[in-house]
């Protein structure tokens, strides 16, 4: 279980994050729903290490992820997909599965992810020679989730998987999220897209200018009154 | 398909490819050796060897790992330096202070790397600028040690395994074993884990962060790596000329560098001997315009942005791709008009 405690975070002098709590639930999709601003992006770069905490701890396996290092976070089990995609463009999509597997040394292991990844998302493997910047934009969105599992993250950081992506392809990238799930990882999910997030969320926290000003399942959200208002549009 | 520096690191060669490459660089070497008899040629080819080791770290440095330096005449000038000073003031010899240089070189390296860390883009490329600025400025004010602006005379010829290296043709051999064992470590290195790594944060630094990669200490690391290049062709530098003064170590130089990486193309480690070899001739053939040097210099360096990014090794490659399937097609036309025939 992931845990943040208070969590405070600043870019400069201007606070974004003013104590931030919420958990985690193992083997559950949890998703972060708000508006641009609302800080959703800057609570993954705290999670991660990208960006350093002033107060508070984010709690992780015993573990104050806070005090640690990129690389110690992600070999603890803790990977992020970056927004916006970030493949490594001149690399090829094979290239770019196997850095996922940067700091893993179990070739076997490594092998098996590297097919799994392939079964997850079929569109990559007639492409594995073809350089990833060479890609739809929705195969980058896969090659980024996949190159993530290759690092065979127990908890796995979403960041707006379906900004840019047509209707189809978010519905196909976010079934792949609840398989995902069923191979008993945790997923936290930072999404825009309400409506698709709320739907396969079991947990799901609404931020606001942040700070969390809303929690739930993702189907009492779906169907709370305000969240309506706010963000689905209705 | 050959595209790109991502599907050259897919082939995985081994050991067998380098040793072919260096058995065939060798041959190239001896052979041009004994076509080579004019001194002014052979000083000119040993010019182009010293050059090419110092693309060699700065292809490594700003091709494979994105980290821009202008200021690698600085550690050209600290190998030379060092190596001039062990040599002369505590006679040590040639090959131990070939070393001392390299390792000088690499600290420098090192102490430049750390802010290049916070740095990018132009900033770290000014942040460079400064650095070869200072040791210029160093070594002409430090009067003492250096000799200011005149220079240091008179640096002794190098012996090797008991050798003494006096003629161009000596030299020459010199300089292209250190030329044939650079450009071999690099091509091992850039094809290994760590290279991959350093293509990894040219190419994308946040997702290499987020992948688990120290992105600052492997740019540390291209730093080191790259200023000790820059700091064993400066010892070559420093006995091959026989003097090291401030004027050979100034931002012109630095530029005439990147120029050759660029030129050349800095994604592959053979870019940087065809930049410096195109370079070193073109600048010797207008030397009557010497003045304007930098003027066409920046020229030319524009035109090959513009035209091919990938620099002249990059335009080989593609030139080889086209070939070869041209090779390829006409086979296989051939092989179904006589299945056609044949029927």
């Amino acid at each position: 279980m992931l845990e943040l405690v208070e969590v405070v975070a600043r870019y400069g002098e201007t606070e974004v994050l003013h104590g931030i709590s919420f958990t985690v639930p193992p083997g559950r999709i949890t998703t972060l729903i708000g508006a641009n601003g609302a800080g959703k992006t800057t609570i993954l770069r705290c999670i991660t290490g990208l960006l350093a905490v002033s107060r508070g701890k984010i709690m992780w396996k015993g573990k104050d992820l806070t005090v640690m290092p990129s690389k110690e976070i992600v070999r603890s089990g803790v990977t992020m997909v970056p927004e916006g995609r970030h493949v490594f463009p001149r690399m090829t999509v094979r290239e770019n599965l196997e850095m996922g597997a940067y700091l893993r040394r179990d070739k076997m292991g490594i092998e098996q992810d590297f097919e799994w990844a392939l079964s997850l998302f079929p569109a990559l493997k007639s492409r594995l020679k073809q350089t990833a910047g060479t890609l739809s934009g929705g195969e980058q969105q896969m090659l980024a989730m996949g190159r993530a599992l290759m690092a065979a993250p127990e908890l796995l950081l979403l960041d707006e998987p379906s900004m840019g992506l047509s209707p189809l392809l978010v519905e196909e990238v976010f079934s792949v999220i609840e398989r995902i799930r069923e191979m008993g990882k945790t997923i936290l999910l930072v999404e825009q897209n309400a409506v698709m997030s709320l739907s396969i969320a079991d947990q799901a926290y609404v931020l606001e200018l942040g700070a969390v000003v809303l929690s739930g399942t993702g189907e009492s959200l779906l169907h709370n009154p305000e969240v309506e208002a706010a963000y689905l549009g209705v | 398909m050959l595209i790109g520096i991502g599907s050259d690191l897919q082939v995985k060669p081994g050991k067998s490819r380098s040793a072919w490459i260096g058995f065939a660089l060798a041959a190239l070497a001896v052979m041009v050796s004994w076509v080579i008899q004019s001194s002014y040629y052979l000083h000119i080819a040993n010019l182009i060897g010293i050059y090419s080791l110092i693309v060699i770290g700065l292809n490594l440095l700003s091709g494979y790992t994105g980290q821009v330096s202008m200021g690698h005449a600085g550690f050209f000038a600290i190998g030379s330096y060092v190596s001039a000073l062990l040599t002369m003031k505590l006679q040590i010899p040639f090959w131990l202070s070939i070393g001392a240089a390299a390792l000088v070189a690499s600290f420098s390296g090192m102490v430049i790397g750390i802010p290049a860390m916070k740095l990018s883009g132009p900033y770290l490329v000014m942040a460079t600028v400064g650095f070869g600025e200072i040791i210029r400025l160093v070594l002409v004010n430090w009067t003492p040690v250096t000799r200011g602006a005149a220079g240091l005379t008179g640096i002794p010829l190098p012996s090797f395994l008991g050798i003494q290296v006096t003629s161009e043709r000596d030299f020459f051999y010199l300089i292209y074993a250190l030329v044939l064992v650079g450009t071999i470590a690099a091509l091992r290195l850039s094809r290994s884990k760590v290279g991959r790594t350093f293509v990894a944060i040219r190419e994308d630094e946040l997702a290499a962060e987020a992948m688990g990669v120290p992105v600052n200490s492997y740019k540390v690391v291209a730093f080191v790596v790259s200023a000790a290049y820059a700091g064993i062709a400066g010892a070559l530098y420093g006995s091959f000329a026989g003097v090291a003064s401030p004027d050979n170590f100034t931002f012109e130089d630095s530029v005439g560098f990147l120029s050759m990486s660029v030129i050349g193309g800095n994604r592959t480690i053979y870019g940087a001997l065809l930049g410096s070899f195109v370079l070193t001739v073109l600048s010797e053939a207008l030397r009557v315009f010497q003045t304007y040097r930098l003027i066409i210099y920046g020229i030319i360096l524009i035109l090959t942005v513009i035209f091919v990014p990938q620099g002249l090794s990059g335009l080989a490659r593609q030139g080889f791709v086209v070939f070869y399937r041209r090779k390829t097609r006409a086979a296989s036309t051939k092989a179904s008009l006589k299945e056609v025939k044949n029927r």
